[in-house]
């Protein structure tokens, strides 16, 4: 705590309360209030960090998150910026980017002796020779790079995010003293107003000056009005209309009617050599630390600056206690004379017209150099002298922080007046406030946003006769305040000093002004070749420190105007964000049957199948299928798709979308469907049951009902039919149970009768089974006998329970995916997706039966199937045995002198059959029973027996039985 | 044209009491220490145990519970129709899109002009069904289709309700913009939902039944984050008592 500045009222931390946390395994003490960076900078480290490429040592720079230079590890989260991050008890922070230690890099080398190896875009270049080392050094720079290092494990890189959705009527993006008006004016006219901000408090520049006090009082006047604080909460981007701004582990995602930017502008640094050593910070980051935090950013000054900002710094240091050597003036003759009177008062040399050429030093500034400038800005040789010091603090004028604007669609007008950016076409539903609408002084800033504020709320209809007549009053008022020549000092803010020794324009990257001549010649000579090919304005400062510079240097070195140089393209996120935080929470829907505690409860190996959660066995695939075979099997099939399909034309509707007949369909049976599209191709299948005239119960396939549904509602909007359909898929459970020993279980369980003669295959019955109402389907999906029962899914758990119970003196087990799959495979009953693909139709599916060209009315599919009849099948499905029990892959080829010609679409081993089954797609001329085929699966030429009847009951008797 | 297959409350006595209807939860409720009582023949979460902090939750933060035992009957057909007929049963209540609409505790939900979905508690559901079964059953066709078990619900209740909502829904929920009575089919936590803002701060959440484990346990985790919790039916008719006494 030896760098702390005595008490001032502005400072933000509690000397009462310390806390202690730990910096590369050392013990440090905070006051409470203190950032991570403060806390460093007054225990004496004033390096925190290491370059991305050269590894040079970097300390504290802006103190307000803009920068690159203070990235540390909290807690193994790497990239936190140490200057904005409030130091909590016990946290262990640890240095980036540096091997074997903070103070010794041996990376360093990079910088000391491989500048001939690293120009820009050394990595096409010096290492591309032999090519087949690329790997190895593609290896190597990635580990000598990078800017942090993500937890190995993944439970330690996890953490909770969540999304959060805001709406309001305006959205204030920034808390300095525009930004705060704008939400104070709107919120008065009764707008819904929300504000964002990137500090942890509201205030902006104000906070460290003198105008603090009332920075809080407006804070509270914006919270009493009943503003909507976000705070800190870093805005990432404009996506049209949406803003989101990531707060801990929350991202807001705000959509407001009105937005109004009052995103201030950002101080710019000065180039010269030693630009980035430790002990250089911008102006306002080294009155942020002696104001907000008592921390000395050193013990004496010099101040460099093309602004009179830089003078007023300079009175405010020295204010604080920090002895101030001089003030280094770029302007030969510019400058406000009050501050100069000011300055001269206080006893501070202003060196007029001149630049710090160098500052010198090896862990931190001991010094400047500086020298007389020519009217070019050129330093003249002669005029060398050194200053002492080791703080330099400097302030290259301010860039409007238009980035978000521009994202939004604005466009950024140089205006030379101002040496910036300005924006121009700025959306209708947008104002702009304050700084970056180049309203800088602080009175002109609170109008400007109280105007913003006033425009937003008006426009959506709030407010009175009396309030638009008042915004008129202050329009003008603001008018005659920023009409006229810019503030005295503002004009000229090219940067000063030489470009000799490193000059850093971009110090995320390290990319120094020798970088961008050396682009520039090779050329890369517009703005966004030389970003893409120097990295310049892509890190994480994301352009803050390092744009204006670059876009000024590369109007002098090719003679365009800066206007013509132009900006480039601004993308989000505007401020660094965690990616865990644009992830958000992760969600997984998933569809469970009303019986899924009991899957758990026997054991069942769930899996996903589609968007449902599903038993694919309960332990014994063998088992379970042979107890189908030899008494019953339970299976839950309640993620079949299921639409109630009604209305005087519910019947004519289906013959439209099914190539066979349902209008004859008599109440109380079922029939087998195959939906195709308009060229005549499978989509989906399932059962249709008629329950009453009017009425048609549709089942689909599990993944396949929200596509049927859609189907269906689609065509019945276009045919204007007099039917109605609701998808209660998920209201009712379904059970198959299937099984010699079916008929027998269900009888016992039942009053309806449940005889061949009375209850017969593809029947369907309504009847209440234990007391649960039932809609039974006599069908054999898995070649059994078998009902399919379908009840409410509240009643599900207690009919389950009632069926395992009933059977198990006949041996029933409960079956999962798998088994029903091999039952399924020896019927020969198709899985559509897994043995169709984009390309079938019925026609070639073995399934020509249920395509009716007989029907009189057109259905979906109708032309395209003609077309396929009359040219004949090319293709068709088939059944294989293989007798030697190998079971090839699904999606091996069927091949014919070695080259492919079809393939197979499911192959299980059967227990019931003792051999391998499967369907495969094959030419029509190989579609004969008998014919051997030849299967190519993994280097192996497998031969295999055609069969096109069903492996299992090809007479279908059991399922009549 | 209703069909007893669809109808939870169509359960009969079969050698003993007829079955108990279940939520789709029950399950994870009872991993959750619920505490059951019967309603109309359903089995409903009477309590997690802990009935005072239920309450607080309800007043001071959020309470998340699970009311799929609601009665829920669609109607669909002509426009013309669907309106006379809630019309009949809904004591010349005309209904607006985005807005329900309460009458004798059933809420009358449109959500087509064409489409109503009528939500009431659970005894009655089979005489509202009865009702708009005998409403639609001359004139042109209209179908009454039972979806007491095609649509879980969920009540989010409290202060922080909307907050609860803002965590995995996009819909503008604010107060003076989803007024009481408010309905909006929405997506919510990325599956297919319905909102009813039934008053206050209570809200009513349908979804497909399936989704029902899942979206249990995202409001659940939403509610906690924010101090809320899991609440059982006792909270709700508590709440719903002092409403009433208040007003």
């Amino acid at each position: 705590m030896s760098e702390r500045l005595p008490p001032n009222p502005r400072e933000r931390i509690n000397r009462a309360r310390t806390i202690n946390f730990s910096f590369d395994g050392k013990d440090v003490e905070a006051y409470d209030g203190d950032t991570i960076g403060s806390a460093l900078h007054a225990s004496g480290q004033k390096v925190l960090s290491r370059s991305f490429k050269y590894h040079r040592p970097r300390g504290l720079l802006c103190c307000a998150g803009q920068c690159p230079n203070c990235l540390v590890d909290v807690d193994g989260s790497p990239g936190v910026r140490a200057c904005t991050e409030p130091v909590r008890a016990g946290i262990k922070v640890t240095h980036m980017n540096a091997k074997p230690s903070l103070d010794f890099d041996v990376m360093r080398a990079t910088d000391l002796f491989g500048k001939p190896f690293t120009p820009p875009g050394f990595y096409y270049k010096t290492f591309i020779r032999p090519r087949r080392l690329w790997p190895l050094y593609e290896k190597v720079l990635r580990n000598a790079a990078g800017l942090g290092r993500l937890a190995k494990r993944q439970a330690d890189r996890e953490w909770r995010t969540e999304y959060r959705r805001r709406r309001a009527d305006v959205l204030v993006v920034g808390g300095g003293v525009a930004g705060m008006a704008a939400a104070l004016r709107a919120a008065e006219l009764g707008a819904d107003v929300v504000l964002m901000d990137d500090g942890p408090e509201l205030g902006g520049a104000m906070l460290a000056g003198q105008d603090a006090d009332s920075a809080k009082e407006l804070a509270e006047s914006i919270r009493a009005a009943g503003v909507e604080v976000l705070a800190p909460a870093a805005a990432l981007g404009f996506f049209d209309g949406l803003v989101p701004a990531w707060q801990g582990n929350t991202l807001h995602q705000v959509r407001a009617d009105r937005h109004i930017a009052a995103t201030g502008s950002i101080e710019q640094p000065l180039i010269f050599d030693g630009n980035d050593l430790p002990g250089v910070m911008l102006c306002s980051g080294a009155e942020r630390l002696a104001s907000l935090y008592g921390v000395r950013p050193g013990e004496t000054a010099v101040v460099a600056t093309t602004t009179d900002r830089g003078l007023e710094s300079a009175l405010a240091l020295q204010e604080a206690g920090i002895e101030v050597a001089g003030v280094v003036d770029a302007r030969a003759g510019d400058g406000s004379e009050e501050l100069l009177g000011a300055l001269a008062a206080a006893g501070i040399s202003v060196h007029r017209g001149t630049g710090v050429v160098k500052a010198f030093g090896r862990k931190h500034v001991r010094g400047v150099v500086v020298a007389d400038l020519d009217d070019e800005g050129r330093p003249d040789p002669a005029s060398k002298r050194g200053i002492d010091c080791d703080l330099v603090a400097v302030s290259g004028g301010t860039m409007p922080a238009t980035s978000l604007l521009l994202q939004a669609g604005a466009k950024a007008r140089w205006d030379e007046a101002s040496g910036s950016y300005l924006p121009d076409g700025v959306p209708s539903d947008i104002r702009v406030a304050g700084a970056v609408a180049g309203h800088e002084p602080r009175n002109c800033a609170a109008k400007s946003g109280a105007v913003a504020g006033a425009e937003a709320a008006l426009s959506l209809g709030l407010g009175s006769e009396e309030d638009r007549a008042r915004l008129q009053a202050d329009r003008a008022s603001l008018l005659r305040e920023t009409e006229g020549p810019a503030p005295a000092g503002q004009a000229r803010t090219q940067d000063a000093g030489s470009r000799n020794g490193k000059c850093f324009a971009c110090l995320c990257e390290d990319v120094t002004t020798k970088d961008i001549d050396y682009a520039i010649e090779e050329g890369f000579d517009s703005l966004e070749l030389l970003k893409r090919y120097t990295t310049v304005t892509m890190g994480p400062c994301q352009g803050r420190m390092c744009q204006l510079a670059s876009i000024r240097q590369m109007s002098e070195d090719t003679g365009a105007s800066i206007e013509e140089v132009g900006l480039t393209t601004a993308r989000p996120p505007w401020s660094t964000v965690p990616m865990g935080v644009l992830a958000g929470r992760p969600f997984e829907p998933a569809k469970r049957s009303a019986v899924h505690g009991r899957h758990r409860e026997l054991g069942g190996n769930v899996m996903w199948a589609g968007d449902w959660r599903r038993a694919y066995d309960y332990g014994d695939v063998r088992a379970e299928t042979m107890a189908v075979h030899e008494g019953a099997g339970l299976i839950d099939v309640s993620t079949l798709g299921k639409l109630v399909v009604s209305g005087p034309e519910a019947g004519a509707f289906l013959n439209l979308l099914y190539p066979n007949r349902f209008d004859n369909l008599k109440p109380g049976r079922i029939r087998y469907g195959v939906l195709g599209d308009d060229a005549g191709r499978i989509t989906d299948d399932g059962t249709i049951c008629r329950l009453d005239e009017n009425s048609f119960y549709v089942t689909t396939t599990s993944s396949g009902a929200d596509a049927v549904e859609s189907w269906f509602s689609w065509w019945l909007a276009e045919w204007k039919l007099d039917v109605q359909l609701t998808d209660v898929s998920q209201g009712l459970s379904a059970f198959n149970l299937a099984g010699p020993r079916s008929r027998e279980i269900l009888s016992g369980l039942t009053e309806l009768d449940c005889s061949n003669d009375s209850f017969a295959y593809l029947d369907g019955k309504r009847a209440n089974v234990v007391g649960v109402p039932c809609l039974m389907l006599r069908i054999g999906f898995v070649g059994e006998l078998g009902y399919e029962l379908h009840c409410p899914g509240p009643l599900a758990e207690h009919l389950w329970d009632s069926l395992l119970e009933a059977g198990a003196a006949h041996e029933i087990r409960p079956f999962g995916l798998e088994p029903q799959r091999i039952l399924r495979l020896q019927k020969m009953h198709i899985l559509v997706g897994q043995d169709t693909d984009a390309e079938s139709n019925p026609l070639e599916a073995a399934m020509p039966w249920i395509v009716k060209f007989e029907k009189e009315e057109d259905f979906i599919g109708r032309w395209a199937l003609e077309a396929v009849a009359e040219r004949g099948a090319e293709n068709k499905l088939i059944g294989f045995t293989i007798e030697n029990g190998t079971v090839p892959t699904e999606g091996a080829a069927v091949v014919v002198d070695g080259q492919p010609v079809g393939l197979v679409t499911s192959s299980r081993f059967s227990p019931k059959l003792e051999r391998s089954i499967g369907m495969a797609w094959v030419p029509a001329a190989l579609a004969e029973d008998g014919t051997t085929i030849t299967v190519s699966d993994e280097g192996r030429q497998i031969s295999a027996a055609v069969q096109t009847a069903p492996f299992y009951d090809p007479d279908q008797e059991l399922l009549r039985g | 044209m209703s069909f007893e297959f669809l109808a939870p409350d169509a359960a009969s006595a079969f050698s003993g009491a007829a079955p108990a209807a279940r939520s789709p939860i029950e399950w994870a409720q009872r991993d959750a220490g619920a505490q059951f009582t019967e309603r109309a023949g359903w089995r409903v979460v009477a309590d997690y145990g802990e009935l005072a902090k239920e309450a607080t939750a309800c007043r001071e933060t959020v309470g998340v519970a699970d009311r799929s035992h609601l009665g829920k009957v669609e109607l669909q057909g002509d426009p013309g129709v669907v309106a006379a007929a809630v019309s009949q049963l809904a004591r010349g209540a005309a209904l607006q899109l985005g807005t329900a609409t309460l009458v004798d505790e059933v809420w009358w939900c449109p959500i087509t002009a064409g489409r109503v979905l009528a939500i009431t508690p659970p005894e009655a559901t089979g005489q509202l069904r009865a009702e708009l079964e005998a409403a639609v059953s001359e004139g042109p066709f209209a179908s009454v289709v039972e979806l007491t078990a095609a649509l879980g619900s969920n009540a989010v209740v409290g202060p922080q309700a909307r907050e609860t909502f803002a965590r995995v829904c996009a819909l503008d929920m604010r107060p003076d913009r989803f007024l009481e009575g408010a309905f909006a089919p929405v997506s919510v936590a990325r599956t297919p939902g319905m909102i009813l803002r039934e008053r206050g701060d209570q809200f009513l959440h349908l979804f497909g039944s399936g989704y029902a484990q899942y979206n249990w346990t995202v409001f659940v985790d939403a509610a906690e984050s924010l101090g809320g919790r899991a609440v059982g039916d006792e909270t709700l008719r508590a709440g719903k008592r002092e409403a009433a006494a208040r007003a």
